[in-house]
């Protein structure tokens, strides 16, 4: 599912800046550096409201950008919720009820398992390259790392985020900070990445914290607890009929 | 030999295995009031305990357990939702799911729950009141029954199952063929109840624009108490604002009930309005506390019931909720119904309830 999120910042457009490369390579060295064919990772989702504190783990596959598998291990009152993405589709299974749920209009726009993140933002792909214009607007250092920044401008209205800022590692074409803004330029959510590893030829953040700033006083951080990459993953993985197994 | 027997059986091994179980469970502890429509002021305290057991005898072969034990301290006859066996042990779900390579078979007690609606489900023969603002989905009405499943691509797939326990000429059975085109899940199924009647369902839930979500469900009956055929159909839609305001709306036609409240059949509740109206506002405060507002309407009869909901995550494991539920309209109709439909007198009554919820 992380992937999905990094694939936000994986979007083409065109813009030559002064610095001699325009978004859109700045955007295919990213995809370039983040695609793989298939991974398996384990994560823990750690959701701050105020002073309370809520953990969960889960277990993911992805198989690139165009599928990926999700099941919820902790705490108990969520254990078995099970989340299925194909292409622009989004199932979520309930094993209290025994039953696959599409998630779809309102609930897409909804927090997913009571964190910062939107059943939607989990959702988008690249598909989404097509709906947004490309611009370097800068550069600027992030925690000693000096970061391209990418203006991302919806060219369609059926988007959530009109607009993205997305800040990406200059040497290693890692996005670093992304802001997300609506029609109205209302800044809504802000997401960081950190704790870069190297995973063979690749580096890849293994931290990720997410704000929604409608809401007061709430963060929610990812961390990737183990992760592997171009595996063997069977395809029935990515089908409804593994939701209920 | 009953399935049932052979389920204890099963059960028995699993103990022996015990330290290979999977325990899981909740305790749920609802406290609530009722003030009825003559003044008369109930009390309740429900107690409830449900146990998972999930045993992995192999890759391909899990048992599932799930008793439920329910305690009732009461001031006097209260009608609950969804608690309809007070005092005592009911299994809810037992079975057993073999998985081969393509398909997978359940025999035992479990949930077969279809259609999209979230009020109401008319394909849903076991379950065709859903009320999922009301009832826990873990209150649901289970069946005992052979179900086969087969899975064909990513999401499509063919559900059969056949009803338990019963003389054959009287026992359900049904199908359903499921898919995805894209944009929408659909579904065609058919049920044959035998002597009760048969029925042909179609449902459907997807996007037509950009964050309108729209579900349907039809359901064409055919029975000894129908005249003909009869048809029940659902149709829903949601919307989340920029704010976050989630809006839901369903309709429902109830080609068994009458538009004429002298005419209900007030025996059973599938068989009294005919038009329906469910509108329901949510807002999440923060990650961990939602507010819902919700109003089911019986449009014939002008008869409403309004049912507000607080809930927040109190701990890591602990759901706090707190709702209350108001039944008006006039005299004789659905929710405020005549003595001689409503004995309990729940009818036009007020209903406050705090409910702590643990799982572990």
């Amino acid at each position: 599912m992380k992937r999905d999120w990094l694939a936000l910042i994986l979007l083409g457009g065109l813009g030559m800046g002064a610095w001699g490369i325009t978004g859109e390579q700045i955007i295919r060295q990213v995809d370039s550096n983040m695609t793989f064919t298939t991974a398996r990772s384990e994560s823990r989702m750690v959701i701050h409201v105020d002073q309370e504190v809520r953990e969960k783990t889960m277990r993911s596959y992805s198989r690139g950008q165009e599928a990926s598998y999700s099941e919820f291990l902790t705490p108990a009152r969520d254990q078995g919720v099970k989340y299925l993405k194909i292409k622009d589709n989004m199932w979520m299974y309930l094993p209290s009820v025994d039953k696959i749920i599409k998630i779809s209009g309102a609930m897409l726009r909804q927090s997913m398992m009571g964190s910062d993140f939107s059943y939607e933002d989990a959702l988008e792909s690249t598909r989404l390259l097509e709906k947004y214009a490309a611009t370097l607007a800068g550069e600027e250092t992030l925690g000693g790392r000096v970061c391209y920044i990418i203006d991302l401008t919806a060219k369609v209205k059926e988007v959530t985020y009109f607009k993205r800022r997305v800040w990406i590692d200059k040497e290693r074409f890692i996005p670093l900070r992304e802001e997300l803004f609506a029609l109205s330029g209302k800044k809504l959510k802000e997401m960081t990445l950190g704790e870069v590893k190297r995973f063979g030829r690749r580096y890849y953040p293994t931290y990720l914290t997410m704000r929604n700033l409608l809401r007061a006083n709430s963060r929610t951080e990812l961390f990737t607890t183990r992760i592997e990459f171009d595996i063997a993953v069977d395809p029935k993985v990515f089908t409804q009929g593994n939701l209920t197994k | 030999m009953r399935l049932g027997l052979c389920l204890s059986l099963v059960f028995c091994l699993l103990v022996i295995q015990a330290s290979a179980l999977s325990l899981g469970g909740s305790y749920e502890n609802d406290l609530l009031t009722l003030l009825q429509k003559d003044g008369t002021v109930g009390l309740g305290d429900l107690n409830r305990l449900r146990l998972k057991f999930d045993h992995d005898f192999c890759d391909r072969l899990t048992v599932h357990l799930e008793p439920r034990y329910y305690g009732l301290l009461k001031s006097r006859e209260i009608a609950i939702a969804g608690a309809t066996d007070l005092d005592q042990l009911v299994w809810d779900r037992l079975y057993a799911k073999y998985r081969a390579e393509n398909w997978s078979l359940t025999a035992g007690k479990q949930r077969i729950a279809w259609g999209t609606g979230s009020i109401w489900n008319p394909v849903d023969i076991f379950n065709p009141l859903v009320l999922s603002f009301a009832v826990r989905d873990d209150d649901k009405t289970n069946v005992e029954a052979l179900r086969w499943e087969l899975p064909l691509g990513e999401a499509g797939g063919i559900d059969a199952f056949v009803v338990t326990g019963q003389p054959w000429a009287e026992t359900g059975r049904g199908i359903r063929v499921r898919g995805n085109t894209g944009m929408f899940d659909l579904a065609l199924s058919y049920v044959d109840q035998g002597t009760l009647g048969r029925q042909v369902g179609f449902d459907l839930a997807g996007d037509i624009i950009k964050d309108v979500g729209v579900r349907g469900e039809l359901a064409i009956k055919a029975g000894p108490d129908h005249n003909g055929y009869v048809m029940q159909a659902v149709a829903g839609g949601d919307y989340t604002l920029e704010n976050g305001i989630g809006l839901n709306a369903e309709y429902y036609f109830n080609g068994l009930g009458s538009r004429n409240s002298g005419s209900y059949n007030w025996g059973t509740a599938e068989s009294v309005g005919m038009d329906y109206l469910y509108l329901s506002g949510n807002k999440i405060i923060d990650e961990i506390t939602t507010v819902t507002v919700s109003l089911l309407t019986n449009l014939d009869d002008q008869s409403y019931l309004i049912y507000p909901q607080y809930s927040r995550n109190v701990g890591q494991n602990l759901d706090l909720y707190v709702e209350g539920m108001w039944l008006g309209g006039p005299d004789g109709s659905e929710f405020v119904p005549p003595s001689s439909a409503d004995p309990l007198g729940f009818g036009g009554s007020k209903m406050a309830l705090a409910r702590l919820v643990y799982s572990f």
